[in-house]
């Protein structure tokens, strides 16, 4: 029987009890009140996303739990002071201890692996996992449904990411992402940690040549694969954390046919590793990073590359990119980066193909309006099925495609200054058929342009296929 | 529903606290905390509340008729009765939670295919088939008089307090609440700064620790180094201890603030010195239960001990879950118990304290190693890992302690009662009137605090943010 216990009771022990039991429960109350009535915010600023809308009650819903679930996300997402409260857990965290005199700290968001060296990983399966099939939901615990993404199987009973796959004719879904080990944040630098599989990179390099083959008549097929900034920035006795992507890159490039020309972009950026070519707060590479992957090529290629020095500068200040959303680390948001680009052809014209529209907007380039934490959209209006520019101040009659992730991005306006037309495609987001592209549109070069995380992403390679082979 | 939920923190708890305190009469309180308990498991079990509704009514009426028929002497009606409802709610105890289970086995045994009826756990089946059972046998006993009122059995069957994770709380302890309880304020604090301390259990440390394990015990256990297997199991122990612990923290405290005092389930486990002590401090209501309805019924240690003993772990075992590695898990306490009476315990008792929990402890991260790997395959890769088969540096494991080295430190040291002994200290300190006031003041600071970095917490899990927008 549970013992019940004796304390000393005076009077104003027990008006103080019962004072702070009312106080307590008022201020419950009270939150809960404002909880329901203060205005409800349908989008977030903070995270850039819809905030869950309040379910519609239908008795399906009730009946089968789905309304009270919705009801919990549209609560947590609608809460009062939400950004404020996550804020709070980011310095939260950053208490529970220290960075040490190497000022180092891990995110590790991969709930299916740890960052250790040596072998493949197995969080990242040649399939794509159960888990990156769809989107999560809102009220998801994790922070992931975008770039960089990771697998995450939080019960034990699910640790393993089994090779279910989809229909046979279903189109390769891809959840704007590819699979990381996590973050690490080296002073006020965050990088992405490296995995690498080789049986994706083959798998990869595979697909990219069956495509050129069937083009070969026509376009000429270049690859780049771009390391990531943890390659060259993680401090020596921290670089078992993450794989060498020097070695993947160089083995995927092993694995290319005679039809695929692989561009050394590692060598000129390892060389030139003093200069800004990666933010330290976002996962991506600079400008000027993409200018020696832009050099390299031209080598490759054959092409003359534009002086950098002979061309415009813009900047743009107060990036604070995806490492810093994933893991609102305060040494990051205390540092933000800035996003400076060049303007390659001053007077070329643009076509934005939004995803699920047939007509395109006729716009400038570069979007200017991109600021803060969507700074890098600035190049190519971020990422679209299709977009497509015009240099009038060319007429060599050159046609050029660049499919790529986002990594592309920063490189495609390079080529504004050799290509007549550039068109750039998304393969993420680019439903028709990509060999088809390039035969109706007299496309002389195609590029393949990916970060090493998304060349050894399973479903990456997959929707290439997909858009290339499949449905060419 | 859960507690660690704003909807339950903010809007459910504070209503039903509210509208209890609101009512003078303790029948309608009753039949408050009766529809609050009814509306928190319909949140979450809308069609299965029915079925709780259901077996609570059946067994209600089955329990008068083991009372009617007791007062008759002589009869075979209480037995015959007693029987007929245990039968009852352990059948639906194995079909809903053991059928997937038999199936697996048959199909694997006679190469079969068969399909189950794919039945979801209805949730806190295992606790509330545990309260009847106990509330039957007690009846059939004597020990207590059946409730004639429906509402209040329900009410004690369905108590949202301790429906979903336990303590199993026995009727013949509640049974005097159920119709007199009054209302104290020394109890609602009290049951109130142990709800909050729950809370904060569960959000700061126990979802912090099950991630980190995961992060070591669910990747590919060919590149784990010993240091992060023990790392990961550590993790995963901190986890599994915060996590239960803080709902039955969470559950006596609610139990206070409404008046009902619930048996203490945890009494700091990981400081025990023999793996008989350690079942004595973790999960009291359950090895009490067992002990008292199954070993004691059996013969208990006068007739086939080793028996009862085996058939009190496979139960325990099983009762974990529909899976050969609870079963395993529980054999492995089973046999560590036995050896422990015949051998071990004696000589414990002859080496210093701490000889005895680093036995202990050694046997619980083995069992929890059990327990965490469905899959007999990574078990079987992990263990050896963590008994030193692979000592490498991991610098990886050594920036992740560094990262959160206040954290750990702190919640491994709240693995020993800290807590009584600062309660102990304030005692002292908090002698005359304004003192005792100035200590409850400062109490409700740190109420406040912990409600607020739970809060913090809870809001950050439906962080999701879309990190590059579309235009």
């Amino acid at each position: 029987m549970p013992q019940h216990e004796k304390e000393p009771r005076s009077g104003a022990y027990l008006r103080a009890c019962q004072g702070a039991a009312v106080f307590l429960v008022t201020v419950l109350a009270l939150v809960g009140l404002l909880s329901l009535t203060l205005p409800k915010p349908a989008f977030s600023e903070y995270e850039k996303r819809e905030l869950a809308a309040f379910p519609p009650l239908t008795p399906q819903a009730l009946w089968s739990g789905d309304w009270m679930r919705d009801f919990e996300a549209y609560y947590a997402d609608t809460f009062p002071g939400r950004d404020g409260f996550i804020a709070a857990t980011a310095l939260l965290d950053d208490w529970k201890g220290v960075r040490g005199e190497d000022e180092i700290k891990i995110y590790n968001t991969n709930q299916g692996g740890q960052g250790s060296p040596g072998g493949e990983p197995s969080s990242q399966p040649a399939a794509p996992p159960p888990s990156s099939s769809s989107l999560p939901p809102p009220s998801s615990s994790e922070a992931s449904s975008q770039e960089p993404s990771s697998s995450q199987d939080p019960a034990p009973e699910s640790s393993q990411p089994s090779s279910a796959s989809q229909a046979p004719d279903a189109p390769p879904e891809v959840p704007d992402g590819y699979l990381t080990e996590g973050y690490c944040i080296v002073g006020d630098r965050g990088m992405t940690l490296f995995g690498g599989y080789r049986p994706v990179a083959e798998q990869y390099a595979g697909i990219l040549t069956r495509f050129a083959d069937r083009v070969k008549d026509q376009a000429k097929v270049y690859n780049i694969v771009v390391p990531c900034s943890g390659e060259f920035y993680l401090p020596e006795k921290y670089q078992s954390l993450s794989n060498s992507q020097k070695e993947n890159i160089q083995y995927l490039y092993s694995q290319l046919g005679e039809s695929v020309t692989g561009v050394d972009a590692y060598s000129w950026i390892a060389s030139n590793t003093d200069k800004y070519l990666y933010f330290r707060t976002d996962h991506h590479w600079t400008g000027l990073g993409a200018y020696y992957a832009y050099v390299a090529f031209c080598r490759a290629a054959g092409l003359e590359e534009i002086n950098i020095a002979q061309v415009e500068k813009r900047t743009k200040e107060g990036f604070l990119g995806t490492v810093y959303n994933a893991t609102r680390d305060p040494r990051l948001e205390q540092n933000p980066d800035q996003v400076d680009y060049w303007i390659t052809a001053p007077n070329a014209t643009a076509q934005l193909y939004l995803k699920g529209q047939s007509v395109p907007l006729e716009v400038y380039p570069w979007s200017e309006s991109s600021a803060g934490g969507n700074s890098y959209g600035v190049f190519i209006w971020a990422d679209n099925p299709l977009f497509a520019v015009h240099n009038p101040d060319l007429q060599n009659g050159r046609k050029a495609l660049v499919l790529k992730e986002s990594y592309g991005n920063a490189f495609a306006p390079w080529l504004f200054a050799n290509y007549e037309d550039v068109y750039v495609i998304d393969y993420r987001h680019y439903e028709k058929s990509v060999t088809s592209f390039v035969k109706e549109n007299g496309i002389d070069t195609v590029i393949f342009i990916n970060n090493s995380f998304a060349a050894n992403t399973g479903f990456h390679a997959q929707r290439i296929d997909y858009l290339c082979n499949q449905l060419g | 529903m859960v507690f660690s939920n704003l909807f339950f923190l903010y809007l459910f708890l504070p209503a039903n606290i509210i509208l209890y305190f609101a009512a003078r009469s303790t029948r309608t309180r009753n039949l408050i905390m009766v529809c609050f308990s009814l509306f928190f498991y319909a949140w979450g079990e809308p069609v299965w509340v029915f079925l709780l509704i259901a077996t609570a009514f059946v067994n209600w009426l089955l329990a008068l008729r083991v009372q009617r028929h007791r007062e008759a002497p002589g009869e075979s009606g209480p037995r015959l009765a007693l029987w007929g409802a245990v039968a009852l709610d352990l059948s639906l105890l194995v079909l809903f939670k053991y059928t997937g289970f038999l199936y697996q086995n048959i199909n694997a045994l006679f190469g079969t295919s068969f399909t189950g009826p794919g039945l979801v756990l209805p949730i806190g089946i295992s606790f509330y088939t545990f309260q009847i059972i106990s509330y039957l046998a007690d009846v059939y006993r004597g020990e207590v008089e059946a409730q004639p009122s429906f509402v209040k059995f329900l009410m004690y069957v369905t108590m949202y307090h301790q429906l979903v994770a336990g303590p199993i709380v026995r009727y013949q302890w509640i049974a005097r609440e159920i119709d007199h309880r009054r209302v104290d304020p020394v109890e609602v604090w009290n049951g109130l700064c142990r709800f909050c301390v729950g809370l904060c259990k569960k959000v700061v440390v126990a979802n912090a620790a099950g991630k980190l394990a995961a992060q070591y015990l669910d990747g590919d256990l060919g590149r784990l180094t010993t240091a992060g297997a023990l790392f990961g199991i550590l993790m995963f122990t901190l986890q599994i201890y915060y996590d239960f612990s803080a709902y039955s923290d969470m559950a006596i405290g609610m139990g206070r603030v409404f008046g009902f005092h619930y048996m203490e389930n945890f009494n700091y486990p990981y400081i025990a010195r023999s793996v008989t002590d350690f079942w004595r401090r973790w999960h009291i209501s359950l090895s009490t239960f067992f002990r008292d309805y199954v070993y004691i019924p059996l013969g208990g240690k006068y007739r086939h001990q080793l028996r009862n003993i085996c058939i009190v772990w496979l139960l325990t075992g099983l009762w974990h879950g529909a899976s050969w590695n609870f079963v395993l898990w529980g054999a492995w306490y089973g046999l560590l118990l036995i050896l422990e009476k015949k051998l071990l315990l004696r000589l414990l008792d002859r080496l210093p304290g701490f000889v005895g929990w680093l036995w202990s402890f050694f046997a619980v991260l083995v069992g929890w190693s059990i327990f965490y790997f469905v899959d007999f395959d990574r078990l079987l890769a992990f263990l050896p890992v963590l008994l030193g088969g692979r000592v490498a540096p991991d610098p990886g494991l050594g920036v992740t302690v560094q990262n959160n080295l206040f954290w750990i430190l702190l919640s491994a040291a709240f693995c020993a009662p800290v807590l009584p002994w600062l309660g102990r200290l304030t005692d002292r300190f908090a002698t005359g009137e304004r003192r005792q006031a100035a200590v409850v003041a400062f109490q409700a600071a740190a109420c406040l605090l912990l409600v607020m970095v739970s809060t913090a917490y809870l809001v950050g899990q439906s962080y999701n943010p879309f990190l590059y927008f579309r235009f």
